[in-house]
């Protein structure tokens, strides 16, 4: 990334003479942006240049991406010490606001917002007078300066006395608000504790819900956690939901269990198109997996999850925490799934075991005792239905179940692990398969099924060349250039998706194994970076029925996922 | 040329194999093969006699005694009955004295040593002496090698006034070329298409199945030295039907010359072809079908299509030979040939319901035109009473799997020819591209009209719920032979026949038998067909195989047709 310069004060002058400030403000400056934000700000002070008329301007909205959080970062900081009329101020913040769009970042000006009035407390009471005029803009910024005042009267005010959106700033800066002692949090929490109940309005019930838990962050109260949850769970709304999602994601160490507990099951009304929902509650979920509350979440996805619309793709934190961690707790939730008998939660399996199929349930995992020699064998087949393109953790389920040693079904899984499994796959599945130690009480079963497995190979090398029923040169070759344009599709498909390659430069070597590239140093140098080429690569293994009888596969594939326990 | 012909020769493994060139071989060159060796029967150490002129211009009766590669000390005399010595002794003691025809009494005799190879030199001296000292005025003796034998030749059915160059460069193109036989086929094609194109009077016709029954001789035994077949097998099946076509003429002319000459290079020719089946079917395809996925394997195939593909072709082929098999029995006269030859069919039979059930892409094809093959393969299992149990199951499966390959837009089988769009099948899951895979079928009548013989409800309920539901826009359509069929079944030239469209189907499949039966009895064509009025019905069955024609509902309708129905329809 280059830096530029820190222009001087004549310079950021000449700039704002010439309507260039703006992308000025999107650079990054070398050795210290405070001496280019403190200039700025002195210049502004001073008239000589005006920041706060800036960003509505057609300059600056053609700053886009990255360079545009550049300059947003530039006001954040400067904002708070701006002299400057604050109704040009508020449309400078909505400005800014508004052109960061959805981004996460968004609101950041609001922040600087709530520390200019700070800063200015007369000015910040003129936003407050003139909400209550019914000024759109003021209202807009009034639960910051609100926030600013710290003054729990003003807001608890705004509370009571409106019924428009000043109510729901008005509790918003609440929560924000400092709290000089538990007397006070509990003050703004009796004004807040009215409107939990307030199932007409999804809208305000969310805001009280997220203010009053704002409010126990301060000064906690585990039984009044527990009554607002309590009283927020009875018939939620979307937004409540997500306000839930979010206290569960932000607050769930001000609530016990059962209070969690309480929660989740309301958010089984989930809906799968509120993604923010989604999205703050997979945070949180993964939160109470490192907590202790494993047990009320892994029941809260079996519940969720049978909702077929909703999937562990949405949920990709905590997914990837379950993946990760506990071999042991994974095998549970896997076996719990393929039992249930929800062709959605089966599916769901598939989202948790990594594409690389490198981790097997090693040789402490047993299949539960009390499942029946039928309710193993159709693990065995789930396990295959869902899981067949990760071999090698299928294989591993199914060694699980033979270090049962059930006599009823050993026979029967036998034969699975030889067709389809190894019949299929004889590369990294039969690696694995090796590695059974003797002392495994797998070890004999899974020693008739290599037995077999070796005895299927050595049949297939008897027929030796049959030129007659080799494909022809043309057919090969026509074969040849549809799986070339496949993969040259899937390459641009992935090229295109890829966060890496969107942001880095590229350069194509046509020949060689290393590159040498002259860049220029601060003091005009030239040198040379080198760069040795590696090869990155990934690979699957092909079933070998897919090409030998793909139609019998995919049946026999599909009778395993459909099944049902008897 | 001559150098290819040279190493044909050489490489001929069976001694019947030259027997089966020589005789028109001798023909072509103007001598009269009056004796032509024939299996099973004693030939008092001569397998072929011909009249013709020597070098000296004379009349004089030739008698070949025939050995495979080269005359070794061991094929001279290893004291068993096939070496050369013990022959010739007992032409010189027996045949000579008391097999020789009144007619040829009087003309002096030419012993002909005949081998494909070489004399090799360690024997010579001692084949010389015992023909020096068995030589007299009535008797000779001569060294017909396989240079000898090159060079006759291309004196005699290959001449160039009688096979142009452009001919030969096809011929010799087929034969170099046969390591890849789609592109030698396709030379050898034009080598029938062009020679036969010169079939202007009955000896030229004579001429030219003579010339082509030795090129597919050269063209197999090129090809079966480098391991590769296909080609000689398409090869051979084409010059039947050529063959075919040439006799066609000349049948119910019972005197004819040139129909007698022409019938016995088509009987040499079907021998041919069972040899170069057995080749492929019973020496490398049969003694793996029991391995799981033996066969399957061995197409090497990136692409199921591939497998799929080649391993309908190769039941067909399992059918084909069987049927041949099948129509050859009756005409044995020897009961040991009969005996081995039913056992062979037998195997056929079983080993073909082992190469489905150990390859099981067999239960579902993903060509339409592959109901050629399956319809093939039930004709052969009904018409030998084959295992309806184990045609049962298979055809049962295949209904399930085309129902579930259909409804989930899986590899169903579809219309199209090009293997472009069979390897990419399906290209698209639509509707749409599913409506125009499937546009018609002749492997759901096949299906309907095998199972209604086999009463199987359960899966004619099946295939009728898959038409009503997914395939409405399906034509179901059977072939039949019309008036034309006969000029251009054989040849492959013009689209001939009729197309017997909507057909209806049912949960006991007699709607569908019965119509059929009906078209079949108004039509004519198929009972005036030369191979059918002959009783050389395998003919059609190679034709339909080789022209990719479905095969004609008559041949299997007797087999699978209850005429009860007929009347339980009408009451």
């Amino acid at each position: 990334m280059a830096y530029a310069p820190v222009p001087s004060a004549e310079q950021i002058v000449d700039l704002y003479g010439t309507g260039e400030l703006a992308a000025e403000l999107a650079r990054y400056h070398e050795d210290s942006e405070e001496l280019f934000i403190q200039r700025c700000v002195e210049l502004h002070n001073e008239k000589k240049i005006n920041l706060v008329e800036l960003p509505p301007q057609p300059g600056f909205k053609k700053i886009t991406g990255h360079d545009f959080f550049t300059a947003q970062h530039f006001y954040c900081e400067a904002i708070p010490k701006l002299d400057a009329d604050v109704v040009a101020l508020m449309e400078c913040c909505q400005s800014l606001i508004e052109q960061a769009g959805a981004d996460g970042a968004a609101g950041q000006p609001n922040e600087a917002f709530r520390l200019w009035c700070q800063n200015n407390p007369a000015e910040g009471a003129r936003v407050i007078s003139k909400a209550r005029e019914g000024d759109n803009l003021a209202k807009r910024f009034v639960t910051f300066a609100l926030q600013a005042s710290a003054n729990m009267e003003t807001a608890a005010d705004f509370v009571q006395s409106y019924d428009d959106e000043r109510r729901l700033f008005g509790m918003a800066a609440l929560g924000r608000m400092p709290m000089a002692d538990a007397s006070k949090a509990h003050q703004a929490t009796q004004v807040l504790e009215p409107f939990l109940v307030a199932v007409d309005d999804d809208n305000l019930r969310a805001n009280a819900l997220f203010a009053a838990f704002d409010v126990l962050k301060k000064y906690n109260d585990v039984d009044k956690a527990s009554n607002f949850i309590e009283a927020a769970t009875d018939k939620p709304g979307p937004a409540t939901l997500h306000a839930l999602a979010q206290i569960i994601w932000l607050h769930h160490k001000l609530m016990t269990s059962q209070t969690i507990e309480k929660a989740l099951t309301a958010l089984q009304a989930i809906q799968s198109d509120h993604k923010g929902t989604l999205r703050a509650l997979d945070i949180g979920l993964n939160q109470l997996l490192a907590g202790g509350n494993r047990a009320a979440v892994i029941d809260f996805l079996t519940t969720t999850l049978r909702n077929d619309k909703i999937t562990l793709e949405d949920f990709p934190t905590t997914t990837g925490e379950l993946k990760r961690s506990d071999r042991r707790r994974l095998y549970e939730i896997i076996v719990r799934w393929f039992l249930s008998g929800s062709h959605a939660l089966c599916d769901n399996v598939g989202n948790l075991i990594e594409f690389e199929d490198k981790n097997t349930f090693d040789a402490s995992i047993v299949v539960p005792s009390e499942l029946t020699a039928a309710h193993q064998a159709f693990l065995c087949r789930k396990a295959i239905g869902i899981l067949f393109t990760r071999p090698v953790t299928c294989c591993s389920i199914l060694v699980s179940v033979l270090r049962g040693g059930d006599k009823e079904v050993i026979e029967e899984v036998v034969d699975l692990l030889f067709e389809p499994m190894l019949v299929n796959y004889s590369g990294k599945a039969l690696d694995y398969l090796k590695t059974i130690a003797v002392e495994d009480p797998a070890y004999a079963s899974v020693q008739t099924a290599l037995d077999r497995h070796r005895a299927y190979l050595a049949g297939l090398e008897k027929p030796g060349l049959i030129k007659e029923l080799h494909p022809s040169d043309y057919q090969r070759d026509v074969v040849r250039q549809r799986t070339y344009d496949e993969m040259r599709a899937a390459q641009k498909s992935a090229e295109q998706e890829s966060v890496l390659l969107s942001v880095v430069h590229r350069s194509t070597l046509l020949y060689g194994k290393r590159s040498l590239t002259y860049v220029f140093d601060d003091d005009g140098g030239r040198r040379a970076v080198s760069l040795d080429l590696h090869s990155v690569g990934v690979s699957f293994e092909m079933p070998r029925q897919d090409v030998l009888d793909p139609v019998g596969l995919d049946f026999m594939l599909r009778v395993f996922r459909v099944e049902k326990i008897q | 040329m001559k150098l290819l012909f040279r190493s044909y020769l050489a490489s001929l493994r069976e001694r019947g194999e030259l027997d089966a060139i020589l005789p028109d071989l001798l023909s072509e060159l103007g001598y009269h093969v009056y004796s032509r060796p024939q299996r099973g029967t004693a030939q008092a150490g001569v397998d072929i006699a011909a009249v013709g002129l020597d070098d000296d211009g004379k009349k004089k009766v030739f008698l070949f005694s025939v050995k495979q590669g080269d005359l070794t000390r061991q094929s001279w005399n290893d004291g068993s009955a096939q070496a050369l010595r013990p022959s010739l002794d007992e032409i010189l003691d027996n045949y000579i004295p008391n097999r020789i025809p009144k007619r040829y009494q009087k003309l002096k005799i030419v012993i002909c040593l005949v081998f494909g190879g070489d004399m090799q030199e360690q024997v010579r001296g001692t084949v010389n002496g015992y023909t020096r000292r068995n030589s007299n005025k009535k008797v000779s003796f001569d060294e017909w090698n396989g240079d000898k034998l090159a060079g006759l030749l291309l004196q005699g059915v290959l001449r160039e006034e009688i096979m142009p160059k452009a001919l030969r460069s096809h011929f010799q193109k087929s034969v170099a070329l046969v390591d890849e036989p789609d592109i030698a086929y396709r030379h050898f094609s034009r080598l029938v298409r062009e020679l036969t194109g010169l079939a202007n009077s009955d000896k030229a016709k004579i001429r030219i199945a003579r010339q082509l029954y030795i090129a597919t001789w050269v063209l197999f035994v090129w090809a079966r030295d480098i391991g590769n077949v296909e080609a000689a097998y398409q090869a051979s099946e084409l010059l039947l039907l050529t063959l075919w076509d040439l006799v066609r003429p000349f049948i119910g002319k019972k005197r004819s010359a040139a129909g007698k000459a022409i019938t016995l290079v088509l009987h040499y020719a079907i021998q041919m072809h069972l040899a170069i089946a057995s080749e492929l079917v019973e020496r490398k395809i049969l003694p793996h079908v029991g391995i799981q996925d033996g066969i399957a394997m061995a197409v090497q195939g990136r692409s199921s299509a591939d497998i799929n593909l080649k391993l309908f072709d190769t039941l067909g082929r399992i059918a084909l030979t069987g049927l041949w098999v099948h129509w050859l029995v009756e005409r044995y006269t020897d009961e040991n040939a009969r005996a081995e030859a039913r056992l062979k069919i037998a195997q056929f039979t079983e080993m073909g319901f082992k190469l489905i059930n150990n390859n099981r892409t067999l239960f579902l094809p993903l060509q339409d035109q592959h109901g050629v093959e399956v319809a093939m393969f039930l004709l052969f299992v009904t018409a030998v009473n084959g295992n309806r149990h184990d045609a049962h199951a298979w055809l049962r499966e295949m209904v399930n799997r085309l129902s579930y390959s259909i409804r989930t837009h899986g590899k169903y089988p579809c219309v199209f020819l090009d293997y472009r769009a069979l390897v990419a099948h399906p290209r698209e899951r639509t509707e749409e591209y599913r409506k125009e895979a499937t546009a018609g079928s002749i492997l759901i009548p096949i299906l309907e009209a095998f199972l209604s013989a086999l009463e199987s409800k359960e899966a004619l309920e099946k295939l009728l719920d898959l038409k009503a539901k997914e395939l409405a826009h399906c034509t179901l359509q059977v072939w039949l032979p019309d008036a034309s069929s006969e000029e251009n079944l054989y040849n492959g030239k013009h689209d001939h026949g009729l197309t017997l469209t909507d057909l209806p189907l049912s949960s006991t499949g007699n709607e569908l038998v019965s119509l059929i039966k009906n078209a079949c009895d108004q039509t004519e064509g198929y009972g005036s067909l030369s191979a059918i009025v002959t009783g050389y019905w395998p003919i059609i069955i190679t034709a339909c195989r080789h022209r990719r024609m479905p095969i004609p509902p008559q041949m299997r309708i007797d087999m699978v047709y209850d005429p009860s129905i007929e009347t339980e329809n009408k009451g």
